[in-house]
């Protein structure tokens, strides 16, 4: 049942992401196109008018990176709310399915968007430098420079670097689906008190982190760039990033499970 | 043979401290069309949440053909709430592939047949609908299903009479005699002519639970006129 819920999870919001990947790759083109355009050294073009054209395509793939990302946690949350909480959650919460397998289907279709969604920006990176000088310096010098890292460091950091980038995806969803589960237990202003819940849980995961980022410094003193280092903070964030994907999901579950609200 | 529906001593409060159940016990006997009557606020929709685990009790015990409610309560249970529970986006076949990949007891053809003989487009998208038609395609999809109890909450508030007429006679000509009907309405008068059986709600409280052509006998009119005179205000 897990694996039927996934694909309808997946298909139920898929149309919207590829509008949002679209217009980011579309804007990627733009903007490689005007500065492809923009041969200064001719004479025959009116310099200042693709100047303008340069800067507007550029503020227009800025406008759609950012959107694309607010986009996408956005989708998150609707998807969870809609189909639990509002009208649909009376089929979802009829199906013969278990509360788990709803929220673990629920979470792997938006990782999953959300990777997608960063590989995308990635790729209209790719479109804005490609053919020009960037990818000699300084993308070609970032690239040798990562494969550096991994191989001067032990292999431990980069695995350990990925799996906390990895627990941060979890997070950020768990932490949207355990405020939304918070919010529908209000009789009324649901939404309203699910962002209020959401802005407060990343004010407390903020100042904490401040706060043990402060320790950390302290304590690793004197050992910047070295194993250790990346090794200690690396770790202590997978570890925080996990105690919060375990206690927003337990929540959730024991929200939906035992005090469901459908009104 | 057991009933299809045993509860004991069942409490609901909600958050605002409205006691929406008080005590309620039942036994559904199978095969039978209950009528689940009461006006509104008298706890109806209240207790189908709780048998489709929609809510949970504060206290009191429910089992559907011998389980609590869960997984496998919901595998035999057909419920149509009253709200459109379906997404709007999609069209009337995929909400038919959906019910086939979920619940292992749902007849495609017959959900066909009945979209056929409505005039109604299996590649039409819901919300280009009306809300009749909506509420007739959700109809189909619950009665296509080989449910062991169907669970029907205000079906026909909300319709007109012709479409009232329509989704009766789908009910009837559409379950199995061996399956339980519990239907709730406050219109009584326009199912009564279907129900075996009828249980009375006031206030979270159960105040009758008879057969319905028993209780007709013994008060001499119809139960329409019972609940009148039980619910005057």
């Amino acid at each position: 049942m897990l694996g039927k819920l996934f694909k309808y999870d997946l298909k139920a919001v898929i149309a919207y992401y590829l509008m949002i990947w679209g217009a980011v790759l579309g804007t990627a083109a733009l903007l490689r196109i005007s500065v492809s355009l923009s041969d200064f050294s001719s004479p025959f073009q009116d310099q200042m008018l693709i100047g303008m054209g340069t800067v507007g395509s550029l503020l227009l793939y800025g406008a759609a990176c950012c959107a694309c990302v607010i986009l996408a946690l956005f989708l998150t949350a609707m998807r969870f709310y809609k189909n639990l909480m509002g009208n649909e959650g009376y089929l979802s919460f009829t199906l013969p399915v278990t509360v788990n397998a709803h929220l673990v289907s629920k979470l792997l279709s938006a990782v999953f968007y959300l990777v997608l969604t960063y590989g995308v920006l990635l790729l209209s990176g790719v479109i804005i430098s490609a053919g020009t000088g960037l990818w000699d310096s300084p993308f070609g010098s970032v690239l040798e420079w990562i494969v550096e890292t991994v191989v001067f460091y032990n292999p431990l950091v980069t695995l350990l670097y990925v799996l906390k980038t990895a627990a941060f995806l979890l997070e950020t969803v768990l932490v949207i689906y355990f405020s939304v589960c918070v919010g529908q237990l209000a009789s009324k202003h649901r939404v309203l008190g699910a962002i209020g819940i959401y802005l407060a849980v990343n004010a407390a995961v903020g100042i904490f982190t401040i706060l043990g980022s402060a320790v950390l410094v302290r304590l690793l003193s004197g050992r910047e760039g070295t194993t250790l280092y990346y090794g200690v903070t690396y770790g202590t964030e997978l570890l925080f990033y996990l105690l919060l994907c375990v206690g927003c999901y337990a929540g959730s579950y024991g929200l939906l499970r035992r005090r469901l609200n459908l009104e | 043979m057991a009933s299809i529906l045993e509860c004991r001593n069942l409490e609901k409060t909600y958050s605002g401290g409205k006691r929406a159940l008080q005590g309620v016990s039942l036994s559904l006997g199978r095969g039978r069309i209950i009528g689940l009557l009461g006006p509104n606020g008298s706890g109806k929709t209240t207790f189908i949440k709780l048998i489709n685990g929609l809510l949970s009790p504060d206290r009191g015990e429910l089992y559907i053909d011998g389980y609590p409610v869960g997984v496998e309560t919901k595998r035999i249970i057909s419920y149509l709430p009253e709200v459109t529970y379906l997404n709007a986006s999609m069209r009337v076949q995929q909400i038919i592939a959906l019910f086939k990949d979920f619940y292992g007891d749902f007849d495609e053809r017959r959900a066909y047949d009945m979209l056929g003989r409505l005039g109604i487009s299996p590649s039409a998208r819901l919300k280009t609908m009306s809300k009749g038609t909506k509420e007739k395609v959700q109809l189909i999809m619950v009665m296509s299903r080989r449910a062991k109890l169907y669970i029907l909450d205000e079906p026909i508030a909300g319709v007109d009479p012709a479409a009232r007429d329509y989704i009766l006679s789908t009910i009837v000509t559409n379950y199995d005699p061996a399956s339980t009907i519990l239907i709730s309405t406050h219109l009584i008068a326009d199912v009564e002519q279907i129900l075996d059986d009828v249980i009375f709600l006031r206030d979270g409280r159960v105040i009758l639970a008879e057969t319905a052509e028993g209780l007709r006998k013994q008060q001499g009119r119809s139960v329409d006129a019972i609940f009148r005179e039980v619910f005057r205000c």
